[in-house]
């Protein structure tokens, strides 16, 4: 900066001199003009750098000040995400093979086997496989069984509930004609079969169609005579796939709807959750609990592959009052991708499980899993809630919960708190605000105490050797030490599973279909802290005092050994020598139309349950330590079981 | 005259204009750190995300000696604290008190922010080897104008910790998003007890920060965890499957109630401490406990023993059972609990080594275990955030040699371990003060 010589204009103030040095002056001051020049521009150029860059931070500064004050307006905004674009590749054609055959079918897509069932005596009818008409996935696979009754009434419920457009495909194995009505007959004839009306007895059938649209195939061979089957049908037809724009609908584009695309685009069979013009929500906001005392308590949901269960299951659990999504855990046994694809619908967390064992063993293993996985995702969780995929969640099950749980850490001789009533039937139970305590552990809904599981069952639960219930290990004497559990006398669960490991449907209409389910909402129980050890005994022997004694010398299962009152309590004794003797509750049981596969639900003794709204006390004599309030004169029932037993041992659950 | 003015004033324009811009420059480097982690908070205020400041160089300003000194200089008026040299400013997120928004990354763009997500195994499914969950998120990277705001996820995990994972990029990841040397969290995975949170104003901004930052900041450069082998673990109890008899259960129980108990007592007095010999090599080899062990070993460095640890002790219930040695050397203490032993082991260092001493009571010989320097990491063992040897092979290897992976039942610790040496015999004189069993 020295260097530079100032005013470079200032002509008058040059000294005259000799003209030589003149010239030289002005030609160095000519030179230094552009270095002069070259200054200026720097100083100018300097001078806008500083104020962009200064007007950048105040712009900015500005920016961070509007975004404050806008931050409030931005809290609900939902972003406006572009649509995702798909490419309209070339449409494709799928080859499709469909074999029909005694003892063997199988469906191959493109080359690739997408059923095959070669096993023996399984698999028998009509299998059905629907495809994704744009991108050729499988997007369900059913059985129905329409050898036997009613299966076909599934199938056209099935076949209903699948999305205009999809591709079906059907064919039989072995035989699936004897319980195929005309109504489904005609509802295959509506797709676009064209022998659905002939088919019959051990005849082989494939057909191949788009959902209200055209047929690619079918093929069909008779049964030449009743004993022989028809030949096997091998049916080879293309289909062409569609535009993925054509098959998807055009739902409202928001977080939940991306949800629900995906799983529309991936599986079949959920109903009008996929409906276009007006689907199913599955985001259901349910009112909020005041003071909810199970807001932060995990909940496991402990699921096999049965995902339309599941489907329901969660349905009912995210409607129930006082719900957390974010504690909802839900655990799958094995690594299927249905029952995964339904808890992604939902938005909920899930984790699969590797199989460990068989059978039950395998079940056990899973609840163990489970159990260990949900307290260490919940360090801080004290109790975990346990629920499994065939259940449904009455409306107040957390208000119930949240009533009823601080009794877990204020009474020790407590073993959970469930959910379930095990005599709780339509005509057994009646006030949504009562409470019991019972011996037997009846799960189906329960909450676990996180230091019972560690320091108790956890470290001896049965290894995967053992094929044990959990539940039968769980209600075991080393288990459970004498404590009790919880009940409410109207279920909070609803069990409504036909198809598992120890169910069927026969089992399921006799034991479960009738029971009763809470369906009132925001119930306040009644006197919950009476329902501790001693508080209890106070209040049952009051209602012993209360009670009055009904006729003995009456047959206990005749209508009339009640009288038709109402909102009465009533006693009556029965003959029950030691734990052992079970004869005269079971038979008793069976006239009542409760559980009666083994003993359940009874504390020291009694049984507390509802007959004709009224409230009716089975106290065992002399087991029962309530046997002393039965007067001299009266002789406990005693009933005998019927001469022959009836068919085998149902498995219990 | 004026034209000379004209000039004079020009130049003295241009000179005050470049160190206005050199200013600016200069100021604006600094600020756009306070502007990208305001510009970041209001996007995190937007999702709710719980979150709080663990950035050490802002919070060893804030800690109470650094506040006492600034006190003297004169206080920097808009970016006293967050205006730091380094290019990134950390934040923690407590995860269970958060869900993730898919709208987030879209959101992070429009704010100009580039935002990596780094996402990892969940430990706490990992140690059970059966079950998979999705990859929870463990670290987000934040950047703006080359400037990076780390958030560091903390998952509660049983033992009444919070953790974070390691932060390792995939194959297909930008290498060059942030100066990865540069960040404080992340090189391995770390433990940290639940802070306090108190919400303070920082340079204008509402934050929260650890109460109590001192003791945050010392918890911070020992933080490492080191997660168990739970697959190791597996396949050893395959080959050696665990005793599940009734006698087992009911040891492990004992063992846990413990070792709760140790760590209680010591967390009290501010002793670190750390599992050693088979108490360490079940949490190494099996993630659990020896059953057969029949007590609990821990290690104390000699510099961390106070006079009160005895009666720390038995004030919570355990019973002196011997003392050996003294504090200059060889010291060993145990206590009974119920019929489990702990034994605490007191830990020289002799510079390349690190040694601990062992007496024989009847014949007052002493024996000397010498390992290979180590430092301490965080583990969980039993619901419970204890530390171990980070080396922890080499430490081992040292007591049990390279076959640790089988199970020995008959165990001579006067021979067996395999860096046992003679250290001579105390003098018979000095015996009553040096060998004391009760």
């Amino acid at each position: 900066m020295e260097t530079w010589t100032p005013n470079p204009r200032a002509k008058p103030f040059i000294p005259r001199q000799q003209r030589s040095l003149y010239l030289t002056w002005k030609y160095k001051l000519t030179n230094k003009r552009t270095i002069r020049r070259f200054c200026q521009a720097a100083a100018v150029l300097f001078l806008l750098v500083t104020v962009i860059v200064n007007i950048k931070l105040i712009l900015d500064t500005r920016r961070v000040a509007n975004e404050d004050a806008a931050a409030q307006e931005y809290e609900d905004a939902v972003p406006n995400m572009e649509t995702p674009r798909r490419q309209a590749n070339g449409r494709k054609v799928l080859d499709i093979e469909v074999y029909s055959s005694r003892s063997k079918v199988y469906v191959a897509v493109d080359g690739t086997t997408v059923l095959e069932d070669d096993m023996r005596e399984q698999g028998r009818g009509i299998h059905v496989i629907v495809l994704n008409q744009a991108t050729g996935h499988v997007m369900a696979k059913r059985i129905f069984d329409t050898y036997s009754p009613h299966e076909d009434e599934a199938m056209i419920l099935f076949l209903n509930m699948v999305t205009r457009g999809r591709v079906l495909i059907f064919t039989i194995k072995d035989e699936g004609t004897f319980h195929l009505k005309d109504a489904a007959k005609n509802l295959l004839k509506s797709l676009g079969s064209q022998v659905s009306l002939s088919l019959s007895w051990r005849d082989m059938w494939t057909l191949v169609v788009k959902k209200g649209g055209q047929v690619y195939g079918e093929k069909h061979s008779k049964s030449p005579a009743l004993s022989t089957w028809g030949d096997p049908v091998l049916l080879k037809t293309e289909v062409q796939l569609t535009a993925s724009e054509e098959a998807e609908c055009h739902w409202a584009d928001t977080e939940l709807n991306r949800r629900r695309k995906l799983f529309c685009s991936k599986v079949e069979g959920y109903g009008s959750i996929c409906s276009c013009k007006d689907p199913a929500p599955i985001e259901f906001n349910p009112d909020p609990l005041l003071n909810n005392n199970v807001f932060n308590v995990p909940v496991a949901v402990i699921a096999g592959n049965r995902p339309n269960y599941l489907y329901r299951m969660l349905r009912s659990l995210l409607s129930a009052h006082g719900v957390n999504p974010q504690m909802i855990t839900v655990f799958i046994d094995g690594y299927y991708e249905e029952p995964m694809d339904v808890v992604e619908l939902f938005g909920l967390k899930g984790v699969q499980h590797t199989p460990i064992s068989i059978k039950n063993a395998r079940v056990s293993q899973h609840y163990k899993a489970s159990l260990t996985a949900s307290f260490n995702l919940h360090p801080e969780a004290n109790y975990a809630i346990v629920l499994e995929e065939d259940l449904d969640v009455s409306i107040d099950f957390f208000s119930f919960l949240s009533q009823t749980i601080h009794l877990l850490d204020e009474d020790d001789s407590l073993y959970c708190i469930s959910a379930w009533n095990d005599q709780g039937y339509e005509h057994t139970a009646e006030d949504p605000s009562l409470l019991y305590r019972v011996e037997s552990m009846p799960g189906l809904g329960w909450v676990l105490k996180k230091s019972l599981y560690k320091d108790e069952l956890e470290p001896k639960w049965p290894t995967p050797e053992k094929l044990w219930d959990w539940d039968m290990w769980m209600r075991m004497p080393e288990q459970r030490k004498g404590r009790e559990c919880i009940i409410p006398d109207v279920s909070r669960s609803y069990h409504f599973g036909i198809i598992g490991l120890n169910m069927n449907g026969y089992f399921h209409e006799v034991y479960f279909k009738k029971h009763k389910f809470n369906t009132v909402p925001n119930v306040q129980l009644k006197n919950v802290d009476s329902l501790k050890k001693d508080a209890y005994e106070v209040e049952i022997q009051r209602l012993l005092k209360e009670a009055e004694l009904l006729d003995h010398s009456k047959n206990p299962c005749d209508d009339s050994f009640l009288p038709d009152s109402e909102g009465k309590t009533y006693v009556m004794f029965i003959k029950m020598e030691a734990e052992t003797d079970t004869a005269t509750w079971t038979e008793l049981a069976k006239c009542l139309h409760v559980w009666d596969l083994d003993v359940r639900g009874n504390h020291r003794g009694l049984w507390r349950l509802f007959r004709k709204r009224n409230h009716v006390l089975v106290v065992a004599v002399p087991i029962s330590p309530y046997s002393v309030k039965k007067p001299v004169a009266v002789t406990p029932i005693h009933l005998e079981p019927p001469p022959k037993e009836e068919g085998g041992a149902v498995e219990q659950i | 005259m004026p034209r000379v003015n004209r000039t004079v004033v020009l130049y003295l324009l241009l000179i005050s204009s470049s160190v206005f811009l050199l200013f600016q420059l200069y100021y604006y480097r600094k600020y756009v750190s306070k502007l990208t982690v305001k510009s970041f908070l209001a996007l995190a205020r937007r999702f709710r995300m719980p979150l709080f400041l663990i950035d050490t160089a802002v919070l060893s300003l804030l800690s109470q000696d650094a506040l006492r000194q600034r006190d003297r200089l004169v206080p920097e008026p808009h970016c006293g604290f967050l205006c730091t040299d380094r290019p990134i400013t950390a934040f923690a997120l407590q995860a269970n008190q958060w869900k993730y928004d898919v709208a987030l990354p879209l959101a992070a763009e429009q704010k100009g922010f580039e935002l990596l997500e780094l996402r990892g195994e969940d430990p706490r499914l990992a140690s059970l080897d059966t079950l998979s969950g999705d990859d929870i998120p463990l670290h987000f990277l934040f950047r703006l104008h080359g400037y990076v705001i780390q958030v560091v996820f903390l998952y509660e995990r049983s033992g009444n910790y919070l953790w974070h994972g390691a932060l390792r990029l995939h194959a297909d990841m930008d290498r060059s998003f942030a100066a990865f040397k540069q960040l404080e969290y992340g090189r391995h995975a770390g433990a940290y007890d639940r802070p306090e949170l108190v919400l303070t104003v920082l340079d204008g901004l509402d934050v929260r920060i650890p109460r109590n930052v001192t003791r945050f900041l010392s918890e911070q450069r020992h933080a490492r965890f080191l997660e168990c082998r739970y697959r190791d673990a597996r396949n050893f109890l395959q080959l050696y499957p665990d005793d599940s008899s009734p006698d087992a259960v009911d040891f492990r129980r004992k063992v846990k109630q413990l070792l709760h108990l140790a760590a209680r007592t010591l967390a009290r007095i501010n002793v670190p401490f750390w599992l050693s010999s088979g108490t360490c090599l079940g949490w190494f080899r099996q993630c659990s406990v020896i059953s057969y062990s029949r007590d609990v070993d821990i290690g104390i460095f000699i510099a961390d023993y106070r006079p009160d640890i005895i009666s720390a002790f038995t004030d919570a219930g355990l019973k002196l059972k011997h003392k050996f040695g003294k504090v200059e050397d060889s010291l060993e203490l145990s206590f009974l609990s119920f019929d489990v032993k702990l034994d605490i082991f007191f830990f020289y260092d002799d510079g390349d080594v690190m040694w601990n001493g062992g007496t024989q009571a009847k014949s007052g010989r002493k024996f000397k275990y010498v390992f290979p320097p180590f430092s301490l990491c965080w583990a969980e063992l039993l619901e419970l955030k204890v530390r171990v040897p980070c080396e922890t092979v080499d430490y081992v290897t040292a007591n049990y040699g390279a076959s640790w992976s089988v199970p020995v039942r008959t165990w001579d610790w006067k021979t067996s371990p395999s860096n046992v040496m003679e250290n001579g015999v105390w003098p018979p004189g000095e015996w009553a003060e040096l060998i004391q069993v009760y």
